[in-house]
């Protein structure tokens, strides 16, 4: 309680009076990223899976550069378009995993990892609805190797994978968090 | 945000050039920028309409035709299992005037392929049809296939080697591919030749 005297008063007493203005408490999302958690989640999971699929990708790049085409996203001709993505892509998903696990350059390198999965995670859907359309299999049962570097794979366990690591990626984004970051500035 | 979008640049920039550099120094399984992998002879329909479809071997743009389209249509005249087998036993496959080119990979040709067969992976076919031209070039008849079922590369290797010179008329597809041979419990090999 903070009391005030009068000036040149013999020790009057007055009524208390509040000088400090209320702080607004922090919001919960707020709270939950000071806690660095989620961001460090999202550096390691988003950072380590890039660098495994990449990996994946560069152990057969014609798989890969397939697989490109398969999707209809680039123009066929002329071949440098889908030869470039199929030579460049698993490199920069390399360089945006390297650059998450050790948190340098945070934010440029998870939007480039939230570009590519908005990209690519509709392109895999359009291509499962294709799938189902076309053979009278429930959707959930479709397999089919999307070029992700994973192999034949269960659409819906990967559209599922896929739905995480674009939370994560706008965690990374989002977040100012820096703890164990290499680069500290927001 | 200008340092963002400046350092999304670099990023992308130094992932490209490592990228470049890495499919430079492959010494399989290099992509060449330039070259159309999946390119299909176009399919011409003589003026009239009915006439049968030919297309050039002159090397020209070959991806006019749409090879997204679900069965890929192309100019070469498909051969069934019962051709390629009367084909295969009879002598002018001994004598060389029919020559059977497996387009798969180095991989699944050493696997298995039919005997005699010439590998020329679609996507290495640079080299490997430089080693074989002579050879391809003396045959009357050269029978392309692949793995068969959705298998594309016959037909994108059919077209490169059109386009590198082999006439039109000496090409057959053998759609139905090694899934049809190997169906049928025919002789194959293993290993290179």
């Amino acid at each position: 309680m903070a009391e005030r005297q009068s000036g040149g008063g013999a020790g009057v007493t007055v009524a208390p009076v509040s000088t400090s203005t209320p702080i607004p408490s922090p919001s919960l999302l707020r709270r939950v990223d000071q806690t660095h958690v989620p961001m460090l989640a999202a550096r390691l999971i988003v950072g380590g899976v890039f660098l495994w699929l990449a990996f994946s990708k560069l152990a057969d790049p014609i798989l890969f550069l397939k697989n490109v085409r398969e999707y209809h996203l680039l123009p066929e001709s002329p071949p440098i378009f889908i030869n470039l993505t199929a030579v460049a892509l698993p490199w920069v998903e390399i360089v945006c995993g390297v650059l998450l696990v050790i948190g340098l350059w945070i934010r440029p390198a998870a939007l480039i990892a939230l570009g590519m999965l908005l990209a690519f995670t509709p392109a895999i859907f359009a291509r499962a609805v294709g799938v189902y359309n076309a053979g009278g299999i429930a959707f959930c049962a479709i397999e089919f190797d999307c070029g992700c570097g994973t192999g034949a794979i269960n659409i819906c366990k990967k559209l599922g994978e896929n739905s995480s690591l674009i939370l994560l990626s706008l965690v990374a984004v989002l977040s100012q968090s820096r703890k164990f970051a290499v680069d500290k500035s927001p | 945000m200008k340092r963002v979008v400046l350092r999304i640049m670099v990023i992308l920039a130094v992932g490209t050039v490592a990228g470049l550099g890495f499919n430079q120094a492959r010494a399989k399984n290099r992509i060449s920028l330039g070259r159309p992998y999946f390119a299909v002879a176009p399919v011409v329909v003589a003026p009239g309409g009915d006439g049968p479809p030919s297309a050039s071997n002159s090397g020209g743009d070959s991806t006019d035709s749409n090879p997204a389209d679900i069965g890929l249509k192309h100019p070469f005249t498909p051969v069934t299992l019962d051709e390629v087998v009367e084909m295969y036993l009879g002598p002018g496959y001994e004598a060389g005037e029919i020559i059977f080119v497996d387009a798969r990979d180095e991989e699944h040709f050493q696997k298995e392929h039919i005997i005699g067969a010439v590998n020329i992976d679609n996507y290495n076919a640079d080299t490997m049809y430089d080693d074989a031209e002579a050879f391809l070039l003396s045959a009357n008849t050269i029978v392309i296939y692949c793995g068969g079922g959705d298998c594309e590369d016959s037909i994108f290797l059919a077209t490169y080697m059109n386009n590198r010179g082999v006439p039109m008329g000496k090409i057959r597809l053998f759609e139905g591919g090694m899934k049809a041979w190997l169906n049928d419990n025919l002789e194959v090999e293993q290993g290179l030749p």
